[in-house]
């Protein structure tokens, strides 16, 4: 037999090991996408407003920004923990955990979701942009009464993307000492050769995927109708 | 109203607009016609300083626009409303909203933002589809929400930038016959751009046509049609009709101030009979009608026979269904 249910330990790890991995793993994720959709709302703003097609290009206050957020969106996400594990002491006082988790992963965060915010910006009708300045609105009126508004079902879907991609990360934290559900699979599941514990956290996992992907689409089709 | 001179624009390196003169007066529908890609649209957002240009001037109002700063460009653009081909209204908010979203930038108390959409989208004739969403309405419905929201900070000004392209000709007409409203009772000055020479028929009073960037002919419309000149002839096409050998093409034109049928009979008795009508129809305008008469004659009376019009008053010319401007090639 493939899965050994006989020495799994699966069942008596549930409610102490399992079950608060669920929640430090929420956590990491939740907090994660909070700040990084501040962060990068404001980044995307500010891409979107100084692209050369935004409602006030400037190319080297675009281009600065741009290449900041090229540049972190190139380290893979395992090394930034690593990398910046100084400065998330400096933040949140240590670089274990799942606290210390949510600072380098808000820091890859951001920029995905900038960019995403960012094309979603861009894609709204120019004519809408036009008819907007013909009666008079500012550029700020424009991004937060026009642009945001015709581009939220748009938005919706990325966060959505970018949540479940971010999920998958939250699980490679765990790889270095963050805990939560990538770290149990790892030391309680691979490393004791405990497969059904393994895949368990796996299946976990996907129906967390299906919960994120279900209630986008849900709020998607809220905010298209 | 509405001055432009001399106006210039280019884009990088290519000429949209050369040498721009045009003078729209108070309470007037202007039209403004040419080929696609000729400037029109370029033209009517330089005039609410939607683009800018590189030299040249446009007063609107006694107010020139190349002095203005944002705060007082985005004041003057208050009073200048303007509608698009596709309507541009935003999708995810309600036709209330849509016509209520100018107001709201300019800060008005929301009960008078309310009270003001609700007449005007009364005024359009959509008093029962406040609560829909754009995606619900038809191509004119949603062209009538745009010219509410157009209406709603009570501009001087309409610009109109292929209104009713997008329009089937029935509902053309239902705008038109709008916006010919809003032109009289509340007295707003129309401009408007299109290729569509039905419209500049309907409700303009006065046209430009636009050619290889600059404006070939302006005048009143009926004038334009009436003298045909070879920039109206390219956008409209030419008759085809041609005359059998030795006879000659006639175009007579008989206008109701001048013409009528006593001096048609004075033509035809001229003509002792030796001629033949190929077509005839009368044309219609906004400010007037006339008929319009092809026929031909003997080749060696054509001379005479212009003659004998222009002593009573008709309008006529000699008549080739080739373009001017194209030659005989």
């Amino acid at each position: 037999m493939f899965f050994n249910l006989a020495n799994t330990r699966l069942f008596e790890y549930l409610p102490e090991i399992i079950l608060p991995a669920i929640g430090s793993t929420l956590v990491m994720l939740f907090f994660s996408m909070v700040l990084g959709l501040v962060i990068g709302t404001i980044v995307a703003v500010v891409l979107a407003t100084t692209s050369p097609f935004g409602l006030k290009p400037n190319s080297k206050i675009n281009k600065t920004v741009g290449f900041a957020v090229n540049m972190i969106r190139s380290f893979p996400v395992i090394i930034l923990i690593v990398a910046i594990s100084p400065v998330t002491r400096a933040l949140v006082g240590t670089s274990i955990g799942e606290k210390a988790a949510i600072v380098p992963l808000t820091l890859a965060a951001f920029p995905v979701i900038a960019r995403y915010m960012e094309a979603s910006l861009l894609e709204v009708d120019r004519n809408v942009i036009l008819a907007a300045r013909s009666f008079g609105a500012s550029n700020s009126q424009i991004m937060f009464k026009v642009l945001f508004t015709e581009a939220l079902p748009s938005i919706v879907s990325g966060l959505t993307t970018t949540t479940i991609l971010f999920l998958a990360s939250t699980t490679l934290a765990g790889a270095v000492g963050a805990g939560g559900l990538g770290a149990v699979a790892l030391t309680f599941g691979y490393q004791r050769f405990d497969d059904v514990m393994m895949y368990a956290i796996v299946i976990i996992l996907f129906v967390m995927v299906l919960a994120i992907q279900g209630i986008g689409e849900l709020i998607y089709k809220k905010v298209k109708e | 109203m509405i001055k432009v001179q001399n106006l210039c624009k280019s884009y990088k390196n290519s000429r949209v607009l050369s040498d721009i003169n045009l003078h729209v007066q108070r309470g007037e529908i202007f039209g403004i016609v040419g080929q696609s890609g000729a400037g029109k649209s370029t033209l009517l957002r330089c005039i609410n300083g939607l683009e800018s240009f590189e030299s040249g001037k446009v007063i609107v109002n006694d107010t020139d626009i190349a002095g203005l700063n944002e705060t007082a460009m985005r004041q003057f653009r208050r009073k200048i409303g303007m509608i698009f081909q596709n309507f541009a209204l935003l999708n995810r908010k309600t036709v209330l909203d849509n016509v209520m979203l100018p107001m709201e930038c300019w800060h008005y108390p929301q009960v008078e933002r309310r009270k003001k959409a609700e007449e005007l989208l009364a005024l359009v004739g959509l008093a029962d589809k406040l609560g829909s969403l754009p995606h619900e309405l038809s191509g004119g419905q949603k062209q009538r929400v745009a010219i509410a929201r157009a209406l709603t900070l009570e501009p001087d000004i309409l610009l109109c930038d292929e209104a009713t392209s997008a329009l089937d000709p029935a509902i053309t007409q239902s705008i038109l016959e709008l916006l010919r409203d809003v032109n009289r009772q509340m007295g707003i000055t129309i401009l408007m751009v299109t290729h569509d020479m039905a419209v500049i028929k309907t409700i303009c009073t006065r046209m430009a046509i636009i050619t290889g960037n600059r404006i070939a002919t302006t005048g009143r419309v009926s004038d334009v049609f009436l003298a045909e000149p070879a920039e109206l002839r390219e956008l409209v096409g030419y008759k085809e009709i041609y005359a059998p050998a030795g006879r000659s093409l006639l175009r007579v034109a008989l206008r109701e101030s001048v013409g009528g049928p006593a001096s048609l009979y004075e033509l035809f008795a001229f003509l002792k009979g030796d001629f033949s009508i190929v077509s005839a129809n009368i044309e219609q305008f906004e400010s007037e009608s006339y008929g319009l008469l092809y026929l031909h004659v003997a080749a060696e009376q054509l001379e005479q026979t212009v003659h004998c019009c222009q002593q009573h008053g008709i309008e006529c010319s000699a008549y080739s269904p080739e373009s001017p401007a194209r030659g005989n090639g």
